[in-house]
């Protein structure tokens, strides 16, 4: 089983990562994933959270309260949300928007996500989806054919989604995560 | 692992959308209503979803007016629902009523918010438990439903719609807002795989005599699409086999035995539920909704270290499965209800079984999920052993 709770701020496409990756984990692959959100009034702005709960087989309780892997694309939810990982756990955080603390007991990892979307990619938009391919690549999670081709059946064929996918997945610096269950 | 690639008919979707796919599969073909969180995606698939399969989308002014609008479809003969939460089930109650005593096949659907008034808008609650039993006033009899996986709300959802026809009588469908919002997997049947009851039509042909309100021998009721061949009388008062308002004690007497047997008499049969480990359970644990997901998980943990617990799920809130209860929790030594309100289900609980002082309650009602953690805390005080 693998936790994760994927996090940034309202409006980076924090929720529709966490989509894509319940899509290509349950329709593309055939096992099981549940996605839960915080969810309030705000539709800018505010702490965007969705956790994410993957399994070979049917999974009961479907909230993260302790998480493998944590994504932070923001400083307001790496500050609020980084207690939530388990000790020792994975955390990627966005290198322009957050400041790193090393007290946090976990391996952290910086990468420049939102500044590759923006300067290389010219899509800010699609920062979302470059963490979803650097995830990918450090844990694992989805086999990239399958996330692509739940980007594909979402956004449709051919769609700049998935050049920052791919681009996504050579940010990560390899495989960090091992684990067996997944 | 399953099959690597899954068809077109795998899903992975929020609640609400299931709730959407099981209505359309069990045929609704006219949905009236006033969006409101944590229901509006219902509204909002709806909107699209019908109008573009020949079905009819009314966005009303309120929630009165989005009732007697199913009401008014339903006699025509369309399969008729809407979908609101508490603040919105409170303005229906009224029509409610009306739909129970004229008879009217229709689906209610309240996704719960906390309350009471507007309450907690975007958090989960199971507080309208018994606003779905009693929140319209008059003896009746009611059927609620609920489900705490996408997969169950999908077969509720189309159960709803055949009760609803086959016992002529609005049906609830209840479940909580973190349902409505999750994602999970949901695989649509194909058509065929589950039964279907169409609308009980009148071979009275027109220009004869037809008597809306004259039951069969099997206490089904035929109805006639209103506007169409026959003319006839729909009304809130007790009424006669030609839908004509009466006082006869005699009339009342009957039409009152007949809107309460047609529901409570089935009582077992309507009873839907699910079971685990509940053969030599010392204890028991009852619930619903998605509180049902952290109580397998704290029996299915409980079992891996050798402790006798077991889950009854609940899926038929009203009419309540009294005898289901009182049978599951017959050799208990200790029965907790999981649910996110007061008690509502605890009570009734309590009424069913032989010991009610071994029913203790686990609850949340501060808008957060009910985890494992809340339900053994419970376990380990009644057991003895302190937080």
């Amino acid at each position: 089983m693998l936790k994760i709770i994927l996090s940034g701020v309202g409006g980076q496409g924090i929720i529709t990562a966490g989509v894509i990756i319940g899509e290509a984990v349950v329709i593309h692959e055939g096992r099981y994933a549940v996605q839960t959100q915080s969810y309030g009034a705000e539709v800018r702005g505010g702490v965007a959270r969705t956790d994410l709960t993957i399994d070979h087989s049917e999974i009961y309780y479907p909230r993260v309260d302790q998480a493998h892997v944590l994504v932070a694309l923001h400083q307001d939810s790496y500050v609020r949300l980084n207690r939530r990982i388990r000790p020792g756990g994975i955390l990627v955080v966005d290198e322009s928007l957050v400041t790193l603390d090393a007290r946090v007991d976990a391996r952290q990892f910086s990468l420049p996500i939102v500044r590759t979307a923006e300067d290389e990619l010219k899509r800010p938009q699609a920062a979302n989806m470059c963490m979803v391919g650097a995830l990918v690549t450090m844990t694992g999670v989805a086999e990239p054919e399958s996330v692509r081709s739940a980007i594909a059946a979402r956004f449709g064929p051919g769609h700049p989604n998935l050049a920052a996918f791919d681009r996504g997945l050579q940010l990560a610096p390899g495989r960090v995560l091992h684990s067996s269950t997944v | 692992m399953e099959a690597a690639t899954t068809s077109d008919r795998t899903l992975f979707v929020h609640g609400n959308q299931a709730c959407v796919e099981g209505a359309l599969y069990a045929g609704v073909s006219f949905y009236a209503g006033y969006p409101i969180t944590p229901s509006s995606e219902i509204a909002e698939e709806m909107s699209s979803r019908l109008p573009a399969s020949g079905g009819k989308f009314i966005q009303m002014e309120d929630e009165i007016s989005s009732m007697c609008a199913i009401i008014g479809a339903s006699l025509t003969g369309r399969k008729a629902m809407t979908a609101t939460s508490g603040p919105g089930f409170s303005l229906m109650q009224e029509a409610l009523g009306y739909a129970i005593m004229a008879e009217i096949p229709c689906v209610i659907v309240n996704v719960m918010r906390g309350g009471p008034s507007t309450g907690l808008p975007t958090q989960g609650s199971q507080g309208d438990v018994n606003q779905a039993r009693w929140g319209t006033h008059g003896d009746h009899a009611i059927i609620a439903l609920t489900a705490s996986s996408h997969q169950a709300l999908f077969e509720t959802t189309v159960r709803a719609f055949n009760l609803a026809e086959t016992c002529r009588s609005p049906v609830i469908v209840l479940y909580d807002e973190l349902l409505a919002h999750m994602r999970e997997r949901l695989i649509l049947p194909e058509p065929g795989d589950l039964p279907l009851v169409e609308r009980l039509r009148t071979f009275v042909p027109g220009g004869v005599d037809y008597h809306p309100y004259l039951a069969r021998s099997d206490g089904r009721l035929p109805m006639s699409d209103f506007g169409g061949v026959h003319r006839y009388n729909v009304t809130g008062l007790f009424h006669d086999m030609w839908g004509f308002p009466s006082t006869d004690p005699t009339v009342v007497h009957e039409l009152m035995h007949h809107l309460h047997d047609k529901i409570v008499q089935r009582t077992n049969e309507l009873a839907s539920y699910c079971q685990y480990a509940l053969e030599d359970a010392d204890t028991v644990l009852i619930s619903y909704g998605t509180p049902a997901r952290s109580a397998m998980q704290v029996a299915r943990k409980g079992r891996e270290n050798g402790h006798r617990v077991g889950v009854l799920e609940l899926e038929t809130l009203w009419p309540f499965p009294a005898q289901l209860v009182r049978d599951a929790c017959a050799n208990a030594r200790v029965v907790i209800v999981v649910e996110m309100n007061m008690g509502q289900v605890r009570d009734q609980v309590r009424a069913a079984v032989r010991e009610p002082s071994r029913v203790f309650l686990a609850n949340r009602v501060d808008g957060e999920f009910i985890r494992s953690k809340d339900i053994s805390t419970v376990i380990r005080l009644v057991d003895g052993h302190g937080v």
